[in-house]
């Protein structure tokens, strides 16, 4: 099979266009950092057309130079205000009072509760991804950022701190975090078992 | 002498529960399994860690189940980044219209240099 051909630039902007915005958003939080994303993705891979070998698809070379851009960008970023947005949501060892002075569950009120079975069932739904994706944004940005480098794209923990310039126990903590928040917020607004 | 049933049972209830209350005093509690719970999500957990908080899962199905929980959320997300991203959804945010022009333009400018 002859190596697919790159089409014609001018045509990237409608037919990538808002796939790659959204893939930027997702992983950026912030709309103009996105746009901005978008475009030079789109640069580079102007400058880079000679070397787009056809092994696959226009779209996910794209992609490809895209997270690039995205990583130069987190490295870019000073980070005047490493935590703090961070410790907006969260102050303290257990800010929503989740566990008993002895630490344990509070059995009738925080104890995580038995999710229905067929979870498999559960990700055709669109509802789940809606508020999944209400919970990721309740997030303060930063801890997003984190959240998703790690839970989405896999990256490693010592890559995402030698990313953000932030400590590996800050990363834990973060990181800790974002996965109770994001769990008791499809308990309580998708899977509907207790009010939030 | 012959212990009947009832003995049998309330002998193995009585060790059940002291096993249980030695697990209690040794295991953390709760509210640190879960971060070690995730914890051991990014890294091993030292050997010691490891067997601390699988002996608590003998104990709480809580803790055990938000495991699950946690690990069943990466799973989808890792699986389905395109439904995170809302690449399925007409609706999902898309550039402004000025911002699509935009990148018409500097692709245009690029090209002619």
């Amino acid at each position: 099979m002859a190596p697919e051909a790159l089409s014609d630039p001018q045509g990237w902007p409608d037919l990538y266009g808002d796939y790659l915005y959204r893939f930027a958003l997702l992983r950026t939080r912030e709309a103009s950092v996105a746009e901005e994303m978008v475009q030079e993705t789109f640069l580079a891979a102007l400058q880079a057309r000679g070397r787009f070998a056809g092994q696959s698809t226009e779209r996910s070379w794209l992609v490809g130079i895209m997270k690039h851009k995205i990583v130069d960008h987190f490295r870019k970023v000073k980070r005047e205000i490493p935590t703090d947005d961070i410790d907006r949501l969260w102050t303290g060892e257990d800010p929503d009072g989740t566990f008993d002075q002895d630490g344990h569950w509070k059995l009738d009120q925080t104890a995580p509760l038995d999710w229905p079975d067929n979870p498999g069932g559960v990700l055709e739904k669109k509802q789940f991804w809606d508020v999944l994706k209400r919970c990721l944004g309740e997030m303060p940005p930063r801890m997003a950022q984190v959240f998703t480098l790690r839970e989405v794209d896999d990256v490693s923990t010592e890559e995402i701190c030698e990313m953000l310039k932030i400590t590996p126990s800050n990363l834990w903590v973060t990181l800790h975090r974002a996965r109770k928040h994001l769990r008791g917020c499809l308990e309580a607004h998708h899977f509907g078992l207790r009010a939030a | 002498m012959q212990i009947g049933p009832t003995q049998d049972v309330r002998g193995l209830k009585l060790r059940i529960g002291l096993i249980a209350g030695w697990l209690i005093r040794m295991t953390p509690p709760c509210n640190q399994v879960v971060k070690l719970v995730s914890e051991e999500m990014d890294h091993p957990l030292p050997l010691g860690t490891k067997i601390k908080v699988r002996l608590h899962f003998l104990i709480c199905k809580w803790c055990e189940r938000y495991r699950e929980q946690l690990i069943f959320i990466r799973s989808a997300m890792r699986r389905h980044p395109d439904k995170l991203e809302g690449q399925d959804q007409p609706a999902a945010p898309s550039p402004s219209p000025e911002a699509h022009e935009r990148l018409k333009q500097a692709l245009r400018q690029q090209q002619k240099q």
